[in-house]
């Protein structure tokens, strides 16, 4: 008896691991189902190289960006000001950069590095929710730079748009990811990020320091958006009081599609970012050559968006839904 | 004596007197710094009729900040809502533009509220997948209007709600109903119960996911009210897309911070309106001070974050995400 109820919870924890694998699959199926439809909606016009080429420009900026958010919400955290963030570095890089462009890139990292500190402080020395710092922080960073941009836009030297090629930028971003990967995946930082998401209690008593690696955290994906605005400049050449705007919602959109669980934990994969934002970029540059209305691009994007979040999300490391 | 003045500290008395010291303290600095541009009878007056209508939506937004919920189509809702109001009101006057924004915010809330319940999604993800739905059918109700002026309430005779004192009538309507809901009624002890432990709540027998849904449908119908003083205060509504509906998502949150922030003392939907008051004296101080416009995020962001780090901190070791 003892023996058979033995075997049906073996059987149950195998039925559970397979489960946990197809759902760990999901966001890659959905990935590709997205190419698969949106190719033969498109007659193939997605997958020309020109149009794969224009998708890729849009993605390095949000895929850099993302991984530094990856590891916010892999501790449980949410940002919201990545977009102001970026915008402010941006500045920054701009005005360093007719003096030197590498220490330009620095100091957009510096500076990415300070507010992400910023945050972090406030979070985790005041003990508030991520959410609502980062909210503030968002309106704080943002009018900083539409403060700045007042009298016009700020350009960057004019050398920087000659970094604008495809190779260096996924370079760049290749780069950061290989770094990110590393980190997350054979360091003590990486599993402190998923033992603090899964349970800071527990974390604590089993040697974790939630305290310094939640700042930690903040201040890197700070950083990592700081070289993200120096890619976003090379692109774009100046920046205005909107730069970076409504990148926070982009990232988050991105990070859910790619799979990422919201209260981050064991589950959060780094693999999310890529599929992610993959998926994204996909459908941003898709949907215009379906649906030439801008609001009817919208609907699509929305109702797909909720489809996968409904399909790929995992209840299970979701104990209270708030 | 000490006890009169420890029982007087945590009263709801306390918390008003500081609300106002507050208000008094940021007029007085901005009157001493621009006497002849700021702080006149009558600007307080319009700084007063501009803050009532994010406070009536930051009212709704306590009902879900309160339990730890969040949601980002408020300023969807308002644009859709306003839209469908204005469409409705070309065929029947006030009772269109009113049931318009009343029936629209509130369906939306129910529409919301059931989806966050059935797919058992985080509000924050579910409702910016709905931001991205309503901001395009709001497209396509405008795309109804074929009045030649879509969006716009051409008709003077519907403009009742764009001063007084009808946009006080509504908006004290809304504050007392508001404040009935949170003290009168199970629903605000059961959301309070919620935020604050909602295992507990559970364990107590509160039909959680039931107060979660009354929730979003509460906080949806005060939006709609605010739809109708936005679309009125306006004169009309533009469509939008790409997410611009967000930034109308943070005003009323202003305020649902100062109501959080107070609610120890008992007077959450007090603290709503004076703290939104508060923010509006603020902004037209800067601008008395010849402070260029852009400045104003900067301001809003830094004022949040002080409130919120002077009222709204958490227990030392205490898990906060």
């Amino acid at each position: 008896m003892q023996a058979t109820s033995e075997m049906s919870e073996d059987a149950l924890q195998d039925r559970q691991r397979v489960l946990n694998k197809l759902r760990a699959l999901m966001p890659f199926f959905g990935f590709i189902a997205l190419v698969v439809v949106f190719s033969i909606l498109t007659g193939g016009k997605i997958i020309r190289f020109r149009n794969l080429k224009l998708m890729l420009s849009q993605v390095y900026v949000l895929m850099i960006a993302s991984t530094g958010v990856f590891m916010i919400m892999t501790v449980g955290g949410l940002d919201f000001s990545q977009g102001s963030i970026l915008g402010l570095a941006s500045i920054v890089f701009c005005w360093v950069s007719k003096y030197n462009i590498v220490l330009g890139i620095l100091a957009a990292i510096v500076a990415g590095a300070a507010m992400g500190a910023f945050n972090g402080l406030f979070h985790v020395r005041f003990k508030i929710a991520s959410f609502i710092v980062t909210i503030c922080t968002m309106y704080l960073f943002r009018g900083l730079c539409k403060y700045v941009t007042t009298n016009g836009p700020v350009p960057a030297s004019l050398n920087v748009l000659a970094l604008n090629q495809t190779w260096f930028k996924v370079l760049m971003t290749a780069i950061v990811l290989v770094i990110g990967y590393i980190v997350i995946h054979f360091t003590r930082v990486g599993y402190d990020l998923k033992a603090i998401g899964a349970g800071e209690t527990a974390a604590r008593f089993s040697g974790s320091r939630p305290n310094l690696v939640k700042f930690l955290v903040f201040t890197v994906s700070g950083a990592i958006t700081g070289f993200a605005s120096f890619i976003n400049v090379i692109k774009v050449g100046s920046i205005t009081g909107t730069a970076g705007s409504m990148l926070e919602t982009q990232i988050l959109i991105a990070l859910v599609l790619g799979g990422m669980p919201i209260s981050g934990g064991s589950k959060a994969r780094f693999s999310n970012i890529i599929i992610g934002t993959l998926t994204y970029s996909v459908l941003e540059k898709s949907l215009p050559m379906i649906f030439p209305v801008a609001a009817t691009q919208q609907l699509v994007k929305g109702i797909i968006f909720l489809i996968v979040v409904a399909l790929t999300i995992d209840h299970e490391a979701l104990k209270v839904i708030k | 004596m000490n006890e009169t003045i420890t029982k007087f500290k945590s009263s709801k008395y306390f918390g008003i007197t500081v609300l106002v010291a507050m208000a008094v303290l940021f007029w007085g600095i901005f009157k001493i710094l621009s006497p002849s541009n700021f702080g006149s009878s009558k600007l307080l007056r319009d700084y007063l009729q501009t803050s009532i209508q994010y406070a009536v939506g930051g009212c709704g937004f306590y009902f879900i900040v309160v339990m730890g919920l969040f949601d980002f189509s408020i300023g969807a809702n308002i644009v859709l809502s306003s839209l469908v109001g204005v469409l409705l009101s070309r065929q029947f006057g006030y009772y269109g533009l009113i049931l318009g924004c009343l029936v629209c915010g509130t369906m939306i809330g129910v529409f919301n509220g059931f989806l966050y319940s059935k797919l058992r999604i985080p509000s924050m993800i579910v409702t910016v997948g709905l931001m991205l739905i309503l901001e395009s059918v709001a497209n396509y109700v405008v795309a109804f209007d074929k009045s030649g002026f879509p969006g716009k309430l051409t008709d003077a005779g519907i403009l009742a709600f764009n001063h007084a004192p009808w946009n006080y009538v509504v908006a004290i309507i809304a504050f007392l109903l508001a404040a009935f809901f949170l003290r009168y009624t199970r629903i605000g002890t059961y959301c309070n119960a919620i935020g604050s432990n909602e295992y507990v709540a559970k364990n107590m027998g509160i039909n959680v996911e039931k107060y979660k849904f009354i929730a979003f449908v509460l906080l949806h119908f005060f939006v709609g009210i605010m739809a109708l003083l936005t679309v009125s205060y306006g004169r009309g509504m533009l469509a939008v897309t790409g997410m611009s509906s967000m930034d109308r998502n943070f005003k009323p949150l202003m305020g649902t911070f100062f109501g959080v922030a107070f609610k120890k003392y008992g007077c959450p939907i007090t603290a709503i309106v004076v703290g939104e008051f508060i923010i509006t004296l603020i902004f037209n101080g800067l601008v008395a001070l010849n402070i260029p416009t852009t400045i104003n995020d900067f301001v809003t962001g830094a004022v949040l974050l002080i409130i919120v780090t002077l009222t709204n901190r958490g227990r030392v070791g205490s898990v906060v995400k």
